[in-house]
């Protein structure tokens, strides 16, 4: 997700802006607070909540909706919680998920594999927490790919 | 003219409004909650490096003087307002002095701070002609037996049997110049002030440079090579009720910085900010010169990990995205809030408070100072004053 715009659609951000969560996109400054405390950012970079409202601001319609990062939010509500302006970024991604699926840019199928997904790494990590908790009170790192393995019966 | 006021609040908009109403005749009841007056400002550090750094610092200690020397005023610390009524537009108000500590008789020698285990015996701040008793740390207070430092004090000012006194003054005005309340950093968690024990708030670095000469802040031979100063920190933060600039950040932060590095030249110093905020006397010097020895990156970290050297979180830095970046210390660059006394005043004086909880005044009583917004110190002197001015001007209209 670059910001290199071929079209611009000033529009975008008011749709956002009406979709229910998306309300108070407008008031964002740029702060980079929800970004520094996403669990994603942490893992990948190019995942950037602060970037994303800027390329709506912008009106970057289909880099935004095209975009498969939109997919990597977890729904922490983090960014939510630290945001100075009480913009809900975590109903922002809902919102343009929405949109995405609506404009034919993702099939309504691939939403729910997400949360599908969502909800089996949910079910692995409880189980990689119960394998690694049997040697809780042990010095020794847990390794997760080894529990991994251990849980997945490899 | 034989008028009297009541100005409520020993800051330097109080002292200031006592001042300027004393100078147009008016006898004043300076009333000080705490043992001195002075304020918050009167614990700060002095920030000139090879020259003045012009951050007011030093016209508390000076007006303080000059305000002990005014025959007008009459200063009453460890005193509060417990009753207020209003009569034909006078006011009717009844004081409380908490009495302890006899000021009068406290030479400031020293001995009741020696003599308490507790470290319940203070000096507020440098200029503070007597002792205060701290009565969330004082074993008496707390329902025990205890006048160790009652028996070490040569000239009896302590004495726990001594009964508060109350009287009641009527007056033709008042000014409440009751200050305000530095953020609470606990309240942002995830920076984790409380938590790591080398997060401090600006607050506490003002103090621990104004105690010390070099910059071992925390007493222990330690000393910050590489600092971090965060700033708007409870500013202009809706999750906060915060909406607004606090305007003494950024020019407190930059000074001390300044400061340090003047101390020990090889201290690395880093802001993270939104903008910064450069009006205000001298401060544009300040700020050019900052800019040459610091490093000044655009974004607010969102969490800090307690490791050492503690590791902060942040996105934004020169086009990057998420990025960690390490120092040894942190400053949290704390800015103004409402106090939270302001309800009680509000209640007592019959005063609104704006959205943010800041106080305003009304017909014959006025708000100066920071009770009523953010202001700096020579801001909140001259605020007091202009205040005081009007004040009078309104009552020589009423009188002629
Ligand atoms: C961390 C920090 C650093 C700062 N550094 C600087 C700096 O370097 N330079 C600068 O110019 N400004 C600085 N400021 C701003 C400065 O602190 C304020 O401008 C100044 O203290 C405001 O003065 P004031 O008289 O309005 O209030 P205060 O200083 O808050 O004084 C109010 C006084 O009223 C008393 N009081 C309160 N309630 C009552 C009551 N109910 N009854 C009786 N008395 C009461 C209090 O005990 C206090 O003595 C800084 C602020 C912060 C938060
Ligand atoms: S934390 Fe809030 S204001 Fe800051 S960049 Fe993110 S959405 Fe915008
Ligand atoms: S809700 Fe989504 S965008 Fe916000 S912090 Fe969590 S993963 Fe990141």
């Amino acid at each position: 997700m670059s910001v290199t715009a071929t079209r611009l659609d000033p529009k975008f951000k008011y749709e956002v802006a009406a979709h229910p969560g998306g309300e108070e996109i407008k008031v964002c400054f740029a702060c980079g607070v929800c970004t520094a405390g996403c669990p994603v950012s942490e893992i990948d970079p190019a995942y950037n909540p602060r970037k994303i409202i800027r390329m709506v601001l912008l009106g970057m319609r289909e880099e935004v909706l095209k975009s498969d990062l939109l997919w990597l939010c977890i729904n922490c509500y983090t960014c939510t919680a630290h945001c100075p302006q009480n913009v809900k970024f975590t109903n922002v991604i809902g919102a343009l998920r929405d949109m995405a699926v609506k404009e034919g840019y993702v099939h309504p199928r691939f939403s729910g594999d997400v949360d599908e997904i969502d909800r089996f790494m949910l079910k692995l990590r409880r189980d990689m927490v119960a394998a690694a908790a049997k040697e809780k009170d042990a010095p020794a790192k847990a390794d997760p790919q080894g529990l991994l393995d251990q849980v997945t019966g490899k | 003219m034989k008028a009297s006021a009541l100005v409520i609040g020993g800051g330097p908009a109080g002292i200031g409004a006592a001042l300027e109403l004393a100078a147009a005749g008016i006898k004043v009841y300076l009333v000080e909650k705490e043992g001195a007056v002075g304020g918050w400002g009167a614990r700060y550090v002095c920030k000139a490096t090879d020259k003045c750094r012009q951050c007011s610092a030093c016209l508390i200690p000076e007006k303080i003087q000059e305000v002990y020397q005014e025959p007008l005023v009459e200063i009453l610390t460890n005193t509060q307002v417990v009753g207020f009524a209003e009569e034909a537009g006078r006011f009717q108000v009844r004081l409380q002095r908490e009495q302890t500590l006899d000021p009068a008789l406290c030479n400031a020698c020293g001995k009741c701070l020696e003599a308490c285990p507790r470290g319940a015996v203070e000096r507020l701040n440098p200029w503070a002609v007597a002792y205060s008793i701290d009565k969330e740390k004082c074993a008496v207070y707390a329902g025990e037996n205890c006048d160790l430092c009652a028996r070490a004090c040569p000239t009896g000012a302590i004495n726990f049997q001594r009964p508060s006194a109350s009287w009641d003054v009527s007056v033709d005005l008042v000014v409440a110049a009751t200050g305000h309340q530095p953020f609470d950093a606990r309240r942002k968690y995830r920076l984790g002030y409380g938590r790591f024990p080398r997060v401090i708030t600006g607050l506490e670095l003002e103090e621990a440079l104004n105690r010390i000469e070099g910059i071992d802040i925390f007493g222990d031979g330690w000393k910050p090579m590489n600092v971090a100063f965060i700033q708007c920190v409870g500013s202009r933060d809706v999750q906060e009720g915060a909406e607004y600039c606090s305007r003494v950040c950024c020019k407190y932060a930059l000074r001390l910085a300044g400061l340090m590095r003047h101390r020990e030249p090889q201290t690395q110093v880093t802001f993270y900010y939104m903008d910064i905020q450069t009006g205000g006397k001298g401060f544009s010097e300040v700020y050019q010169d900052c800019r040459e020895h610091f490093a000044f990156v655009r974004g607010i970290p969102a969490k800090i990990d307690g490791s050492d050297p503690l590791k902060l979180h942040l996105d934004g830095v020169s086009g990057q995205s998420f990025t960690t970046r390490e120092h040894d210390l942190v400053v949290l660059s704390v800015g103004i809030t409402p106090s939270p006394d302001n309800e009680e005043i509000a209640r007592l004086l019959t005063l609104n408070r704006d959205e943010h909880g800041f106080l305003k005044g009304r017909e014959g009583v006025y708000v100066a100072g920071t009770a009523g917004g953010p202001r700096d110190i020579s801001e909140s002197l001259a605020h007091g004053m202009e205040t005081a001015a009007k004040a009078i001007t309104k009552l020589e209209g009423r009188e002629g």
